[in-house]
């Protein structure tokens, strides 16, 4: 399934609230997909990781937390359900990151790989080369105001385009361009602030 | 609305024109949006550097490195219950392509499908259904056909022609092909273009890895991803994508009304450089570099590289990669016929005089664009002692400048005088020298440009006036050293008075191009089509610039000294038109 149509989740949506287990699939596979999507940017700074055998475990077990979420809240609308996925997706991968990097973690003593895109990038952009970096990314999303967490949770959490996205959230394009803006401004100041912490 | 709050909207509609400006690969600074709110640059352009530094999360998720599983996973997969997967071929930035097996026809196919863990939105398979339907219109034996689009489990694939051989970018990647293989394949893939325009599309994304040669060494293009029609691009629907290295510059400064067939001839231009000389025409540390070079930069001579490359290709070549569309080949058919005519390597006749201009000559250019009278023939190409010069039906030449080059004349100095030259620059941000005395470091009399204001250079002084003129078009410089003032006119215009030059003290020659032997600093960057030296004051008020200087023979000019044309040069020499002999001598010191 492809999601990213409006109107093709909301027939789904419906469909999953009266009961169409298919419908309800669909829908948890993409949130499912977007998790592990995410989970190996975050982790593309830990080439090791990839040969962990039990990071797929880790991931199964966010993905089962998320279809216990979803069995609990049913979204009545696509906006719902792409905000409730981006939190639910958020909180997973901030448990995720605390996995790999607390002081019993696997990535505990790991320093950043030093791979020459991460060195390039480290000159240039505010883009978390770490996992505390990642879960400081993740919290200061949940800190923005809630119209720009929105923003951010359907273009970067969810790849929607621009357009979808102020389709779902029923407002213009200037508008939602404004608050994407808005919204990278406050987390490069969380996020470059937090460099010198 | 406060003050403040007016400022922020202000601020906040500002950089989102920077954003939109940014997206389609176009530089804008901050001093430039804010001409007309000058308190708000230092925040704007904080508010600039945070967003570039933020920029990663506009870009799609970062594949894992080293993470070859996802590709593999759909080795041995059967799609649709058709196209058996057997082997990855290639990875590109949207697409895996396999070699997969169709038991139906008995034959080997490529399928090309996007990334597993890519395909999210429907855009993205949309994408590549409506590549499939692109290029499933185009049948030419140097085009990958395609045979069939299918979804399999929400993956979108495309199966087409197998092509046993190596992409372009493997076959050069260490190797440089000789000078004749490199014409004959560009000129395959030009004629394989040419037809594709002839349906109406443009391919935008011409590189090396979008060319593949087969066993027997034929060329097929292929990946029509980012192709558009014409009617989109005209419509503005065709976003500015393609590959930056291989991007033509009315790509990269968003001018979609000038992007059409010669874009894919620009790039076509790029490969040939790259085929030709073993390296792009523009090496960068950066993206903004890169398009900064594309925009306004000439790209280096092959000469430093490989002194056997012939002087034909050369200037086919460098004719692709001209900065206005107007100035490339009319047609792909037009740039194969001159490939397949090109002579390969330097012959002795006209040794010479590529050794002497490594760079010479692109065109004048019949140019509608410009809606001048002079420039309203077509470019046609004539044979002048061995080498090729590019002329007008007008009978325009050009030569071109970078401070390797110069025209030496015999005129020494003198003063009154009127010089005055047609010229067209490619770099607006120094000082050039057009014409004057050969005197590095020292006065002399002569007309050049400040930073893209002309300039009269005076024994003792000199003046510019802050009148810019267009780098990109030509432009009739003149400027007449009387003897109670010097004046300053530009395309006939009188721009600016100053005061009269001293006498020449020195028993210097007027010099065209450079000021002097190794100056490296003071020259021409630029094409120059004609030149006239006369004596005492041609002009005091406003005129209208003839279009070249070429004497008309019912008419007597006592005042000329010495005339130059650009279609007037054999070999070294430059000829002089006032009837004077006052030949020059074409060097590269």
């Amino acid at each position: 399934m492809t999601i990213g149509h409006t109107t093709k989740l909301q027939q789904l949506l419906d469909l999953a609230r009266q009961g169409d287990s298919d419908a309800r699939r669909q829908i948890l596979n993409h949130t499912c997909e977007r998790l592990r999507g995410l989970t190996q940017r975050m982790l593309r700074d830990f080439p090791v990781v990839k040969r962990w055998s039990e990071t797929d475990d880790v991931l199964q077990n966010a993905m089962l937390r998320l279809h216990w979420s979803f069995s609990e809240v049913r979204p009545e609308s696509p906006r719902q359900f792409y905000g409730l996925a981006a939190t639910q997706i958020r909180r997973e991968l901030i448990d995720l990151a605390r996995h790999f990097k607390g002081p019993q973690g696997i990535g505990a003593n790991l320093h950043t790989d030093g791979c020459q895109e991460n060195e390039d990038l480290l000159n240039n952009t505010v883009e978390p080369v770490d996992l505390e970096a990642w879960t400081n990314f993740h919290t200061a999303v949940e800190a923005l105001p809630e119209d720009q967490r929105d923003v951010v949770s359907l273009l970067w959490y969810q790849e929607l385009s621009q357009p979808e996205a102020a389709d779902v959230l029923c407002i213009s394009l200037a508008t939602l361009k404004r608050r994407w803006q808005a919204a990278r401004l406050a987390l490069f100041d969380r996020l470059k602030d937090s460099d010198f912490e | 609305m406060s003050d403040s709050e007016q400022a922020d909207e202000t601020l906040a509609a500002l950089l989102l024109r920077w954003e939109e400006a940014w997206d389609q690969g176009i530089e804008i600074s901050a001093e430039t949006l804010c001409v007309a709110n000058s308190e708000l640059v230092e925040k704007l352009r904080k508010q600039i550097a945070a967003l570039t530094q933020m920029e990663w999360m506009t870009k799609p998720g970062c594949e894992p490195q080293n993470n070859v599983d996802l590709p593999h996973q759909m080795l041995g997969r059967t799609l649709n219950g058709r196209y058996r997967i057997e082997t990855l071929i290639a990875e590109g930035g949207f697409g895996l392509v396999y070699r997969a097996f169709d038991p139906e026809l008995q034959r080997h196919v490529a399928l090309k499908l996007a990334k597993p863990y890519r395909i999210a939105t429907s855009d993205q398979s949309d994408q590549l259904v409506e590549e499939a339907r692109r290029a499933a219109k185009l049948s030419h034996p140097g085009i990958v056909s395609v045979h069939d689009v299918g979804r399999d489990d929400g993956m979108v694939f495309i199966v087409a022609d197998l092509i046993d051989g190596r992409s372009l970018a493997e076959v050069i990647d260490g190797i440089r092909p000789s000078p004749l293989e490199s014409a004959r394949i560009v000129a395959e893939v030009a004629e394989a273009l040419q037809f594709a325009h002839d349906q109406g599309f443009v391919h935008r994304d011409i590189k090396p890895s979008n060319i593949l040669i087969d066993e027997r060494g034929r060329s097929h293009v292929t990946d029509f991803g980012i192709s558009a029609t014409f009617e989109q691009i005209l419509l503005g629907y065709a976003a500015n994508v393609g590959t930056l290295a291989y991007m033509a510059p009315e790509q990269l400064t968003g001018e979609t009304h000038l992007i059409g067939p010669s874009t894919d001839i620009y790039a076509l231009g790029v490969v040939l450089y790259e085929m030709l000389a073993g390296k792009r025409p523009f090496i960068a540390q950066g993206p903004t570099s890169l398009r900064e070079q594309i925009v306004l930069r000439q790209p280096q001579p092959m000469t430093s590289v490989d002194g056997t490359i012939s002087y034909d290709l050369q200037r086919i070549c460098f004719r692709c990669l001209s900065k206005h569309p107007s100035d490339r080949f009319n047609s792909l058919s037009e740039l194969a016929t001159a490939l397949r005519n090109a002579k390969a390597r330097p012959q002795a006749s006209s040794r010479m005089w590529w050794l002497v201009l490594p760079v010479i000559i692109s065109l004048v250019v019949a140019m509608a664009w410009f809606g001048k009278e002079w420039f309203s023939g077509q470019p046609i190409l004539t044979e002048s002692r061995g080498h090729a010069v590019l002329v007008s039906q007008t009978n325009d030449g050009t030569i071109f400048f970078d401070g390797q080059s110069r025209i030496i004349t015999p005129v020494l100095s003198f003063a009154p005088c009127t010089l005055e030259a047609w010229i067209k620059t490619t770099d607006d941000k120094r000082e050039q020298f057009v014409i004057g005395s050969d005197v590095p470091d020292n006065y002399g009399i002569g007309i050049g440009l400040k930073d893209n204001f002309p300039r009269a250079e005076t024994i003792r002084g000199g003046f510019h006036v802050e009148k810019p003129i267009k780098s990109v078009e030509w432009t009739h410089l003149a400027a007449v050293f009387g003897v109670t003032e010097t004046k300053l006119f530009m395309n006939g215009k009188k721009i600016g008075v100053g005061p009269p030059t001293e006498k020449p003290s020195h028993d210097t020659q007027f010099v065209i191009g450079n000021v002097g032997k190794d100056h490296h600093n003071l020259f021409l960057h630029g094409y120059i089509r004609s030149v006239r030296i006369s004596r005492g004051e041609r002009y005091q008020g406003d005129f209208k610039p003839e279009s070249n200087f070429i004497p008309d023979e019912s008419k007597s000019d006592v005042q000329a000294v010495l005339i130059f044309d650009g279609s007037k040069v054999e070999d070294d020499r430059v000829i002089d038109l006032s009837g004077n002999g006052n030949d020059g001598r074409l060097v590269v010191d």
